[in-house]
């Protein structure tokens, strides 16, 4: 018995069976690993495992151990496979709800990366964020428009391969149409991929919603020079098909008129065909349908393979007897057709599905032998993924980024401290001497001033890392580091958030829903957090442009790459200790590269700018104004402004925690700063500005915070701040516990205790790695 | 005097915006969806609900 494992490299074999059972299997077969279904092994990641391999049309990563579950054989051996079309016209009227307000509820479904999110974007006007890798989206997000005259809300939920009960998205978009009961389906397809895209299509039209078929990225479906009989489909799938290309908003009006008119159809009949599924299946569903009209075709058929989601929807509105005899009529009805094809029922359905696909699509589509789509689409993974050059590709990408953040950057930053210390300067000579001056000089302007200056690096940064997520490059990344995450005990997916994490905490760890296994989610959530936030950046920054003129870029990745190595080492600790695991699944589409739009960079920029923007308009404003305050009272006559500071209450609070952070080489003022930044991780820098308003040297009113800090000295008129400390308090910044808005993000995710571990958790790892980093650096500097 | 009296009264709002955002703030991060602006309808969507 062969196994697709032991194939080599550019060999091509064709699917016999998927071993195993659960989860992972029905997802194998929902990407297509169906009886007689083609497979090239393309390549191996750069640490050998996973292996890129590709099934209809798509590239998809799986490990070695998973891959060792697929039974294969040679092209040439026979096979019998399902192939034909099978269509069969239902006039079946769904109940819905009725219209509240006029508004017509339309939802977007879909696979992930087939584009929903852009089309609902250009058709909103939302600004919800995208990329070229599936998962993006995790929860349902609501935009609405107007057409001739009606209201319509508009739903892009997440993209899901079928419509099961294994992971939560897949139940989320199923109960989104069980119970929200949306007036119409724009099923949107990746028209490249028609084969797989479909399959979801099949499960959708068993649930008589009105449906319209959107062929996405239609542009990149021409230039392949392939061809579709668009007309000739819609009548095979008995519904209206419309070709566009969401991202620049080509034929997206000409799909919403074809939803309303598919709405207004549905109210005399579905002009919807079912999949037939051949004489025993359609026999024992006709059965069931005699006992249970109420029950859609999908949902019986559901019940037929054991869903127990769907048997429970049966106990509804009826007797437990009653439920109980179509139940066990579908167990009697299951061992009959698993008799006559002699597979199990999830194979059986699973193949006339895509039996049902290939068959239409034998009728309609025409492939341009001479454009192969792998050498279109996959062109730089020659260079990107390959064995030897992956990895540091990898890393020299990431150096690139950060490098240029700092390069590109400095120059606006330039321009805005100047601006700032001008304003400063311009208020203190406007206003008379007293509190008022000193709140908005050294509060305001110096607080929120000091985090403003960072802005353009923040855009600089998000505006590469949208390109990357764009142009596919992110999930190439996860497909080369994923042997390294499955050393560490976590799963593939577990990527995702990571690389949300980086932006912020909260989405990342909302993202962790897509990991199926509880343990993979508590373990990731509790690891997130290590991954460096933009919040954390302009504490990085500041302190990496004071003291690390020399190697910006290769400073700042070595914060990165820390955080990256607390979180496997945490990831590691965890997965053997209080949260031991099974070894978990990982599959993984490998998106074609595509090219980055400017829209998208500029809505990512803008939206991140706006949220940084916003941010300092409340949260750090407030807070600067608090810790100014608090530096600032109680008023002693005839003291210096550093006595002041240090017998304010502020300074009465640092003078408490100082000898915890003594140790690491932190003074008081910034132990202060640390504290602060529980409410957002910007505030350590506005804090930083407030509580140093100027010590000695001429032009302390003038001096930026970065000159503030270079010349800070204490009591004995030694410098506060040397490389050694700006580090040892940067991996404080980036280890110690998370603000409040993401702890309260684990607690609705995980639960209060774990949010207390985390704090502790976070913490303790923070003191540990920063105390050892100074004393061993301040040891081996006094050698 | 007046200067005085002006800034803490600004102190003053500042911490009663905080006061607000502390009450608020359970009511607020219901949702898990984690953006600012969510709706009452969206919340009603998301999977923690």
């Amino acid at each position: 018995m062969r196994h697709l494992d032991n194939e080599k490299i550019g060999s091509v074999v064709r699917v016999v069976k998927v071993h195993g059972s659960g989860a992972f299997r029905q997802r194998l077969l929902e990407m297509g690993f169906v009886r007689g279904a083609e497979v090239t092994v393309v390549k191996s990641a750069p640490l050998r495992d996973p292996v890129e391999y590709k099934i209809l049309g798509s590239h998809i990563s799986l490990r070695h151990s998973e891959a060792s579950q697929v039974e294969v054989c040679s092209l040439d051996e026979p096979i019998t496979e399902v192939a034909a079309y099978n269509g069969t016209t239902d006039t079946l009227v769904d109940e819905m709800d009725p219209l509240a307000d006029n508004v017509l509820r339309v939802a977007l479904i879909g696979n992930p990366n087939c584009g929903k999110t852009s089309m609902f974007n250009i058709v909103t006007g939302a600004k919800e964020k995208v990329g070229n890798y599936g998962g993006v989206t995790v929860d349902s997000k609501e935009g609405s428009f107007n057409i001739d005259g009606r209201n319509v809300e508009l739903v892009d939920l997440p993209g899901t391969y079928s419509l099961t009960e294994y992971s939560p998205e897949e139940m989320y978009v199923r109960t989104f149409i069980r119970d929200k009961h949306p007036d119409a389906i724009l099923n949107v397809v990746d028209a490249g991929n028609l084969e797989r895209n479909l399959y979801l299509t099949t499960q959708l039209m068993d649930m008589n919603v009105p449906m319209v078929l959107v062929l996405n990225m239609w542009d990149e479906f021409e230039r392949r020079g392939d061809k579709l009989d668009i007309e000739a489909l819609s009548r095979l799938l008995g519904m209206p098909i419309l070709p566009i290309v969401a991202r620049e908003g080509k034929g997206v009006d000409k799909v919403l008129v074809a939803a309303m008119k598919a709405i207004d159809d549905s109210e005399h009949k579905s002009m919807h065909k079912n999949v037939n599924y051949g004489s025993t299946i359609e026999k024992a569903l006709s059965t069931l349908e005699e006992m249970a009209p109420d029950m859609s075709r999908y949902t019986l058929l559901k019940v037929i393979e054991k869903d127990s989601h769907a048997q429970r929807a049966l106990h509804m509105g009826r007797s437990e007897e009653e439920a109980h005899a179509i139940i066990d009529k579908a167990d009697e009805m299951r061992a009959e057709i698993e008799r006559e094809y002699n597979d199990d029922i999830v194979s059986i359905i699973s193949d006339l599905k895509y039996g049902f696909v290939r068959g239409a699509l034998a009728e309609v589509l025409t492939t341009n032998p001479q454009s192969d789509k792998s050498k279109l689409g996959y062109a730089l993974d020659v260079v990107l993924t390959n064995r030897y050059l992956g990895l540091p590709v990898l890393f020299m990408l990431m150096w690139l980024v950060f490098q240029t953040t700092f390069t590109v950057g400095a120059y606006p930053q330039e321009w805005i401290e100047s601006g700032v210390t001008w304003l400063g300067e311009w208020v203190s000579s406007v206003m008379p001497q007293g509190t008022l001056r000193d709140l908005i000089v050294d509060g305001i302007i110096s607080g929120v001033g000091g985090v403003l200056v960072f802005l353009p690096n923040i855009l600089i940064l998000f505006f590469f890392i949208s390109v990357l997520e764009d142009s596919g490059y992110m999930a190439r990344a996860a497909f080369i580091v994923d042997r390294i995450m499955h050393r560490i005990g976590l799963h593939g997916k577990s990527f995702i958030p990571y690389l949300i994490g980086f932006g912020c905490g909260v989405p990342a760890i909302m993202a962790t829903r897509t990991l199926e296994n509880r343990r993979d989610r508590i373990i990731t959530i509790l690891t997130v957090p290590f991954m460096s936030c933009s919040a954390r950046l302009p504490a990085y920054l500041l302190m990496v442009s004071a003291f690390f003129a020399a190697n910006q870029g290769m400073i700042l990745l070595s914060l990165y790459l820390t955080g990256i190595a607390m979180a496997a080492l945490s990831a590691i600790l965890l997965s053997k200790t209080i949260l031991k695991h099974d070894h978990t699944q990982f599959v993984m589409e490998l998106p074609p590269y595509r090219m980055p739009t400017a829209r998208n960079a500029t809505v990512h920029m803008w939206s991140k700018g706006s949220q940084y923007l916003r941010k300092m308009g409340t949260v750090i404003l407030v807070a600067s104004i608090i810790v100014w305050a608090l530096g600032y009272f109680p008023r002693h006559d005839g003291q210096t402004p550093e006595q002041q500071v240090e017998n304010s209450f502020m300074g009465k609070m640092g003078k408490a925690i100082e000898p915890a952070v003594k140790p690491l080489g932190m003074n008081w003022q910034m132990g202060v700063s640390l504290l602060t930044g529980a409410a957002a991780k910007e505030i350590v820098v506005s804090s930083m500005g407030v509580l140093y308003t100027g010590e000695s040297g001429a032009d302390e009113s003038s001096a930026t915070l970065k000159t503030k800090l270079q010349t800070a000295t204490d009591e004995n008129g030694q410098k506060v701040f040397n490389p050694i400390v700006a580090y040892s308090f940067m991996l404080f910044v980036l280890l110690y516990f998370p603000c409040i808005a993401a702890l309260t993000a684990i607690k609705r995710e995980a639960g209060t205790k774990w949010m207390l571990f985390e704090i502790v958790y976070t913490t303790v790892v923070a003191w540990l790695i920063s105390f050892i980093f100074y004393q061993t650096a301040t040891f081996i500097q006094g050698l | 005097m007046t200067q005085t009296i002006i800034a803490l009264f600004i102190v003053a709002l500042a911490l009663v915006w905080v006061l607000m955002q502390l009450r608020k703030g359970n009511k607020g991060q219901s949702c898990n969806c984690g953006c600012d602006s969510c709706s009452s309808k969206h919340k009603k969507n998301c999977p923690g609900h």
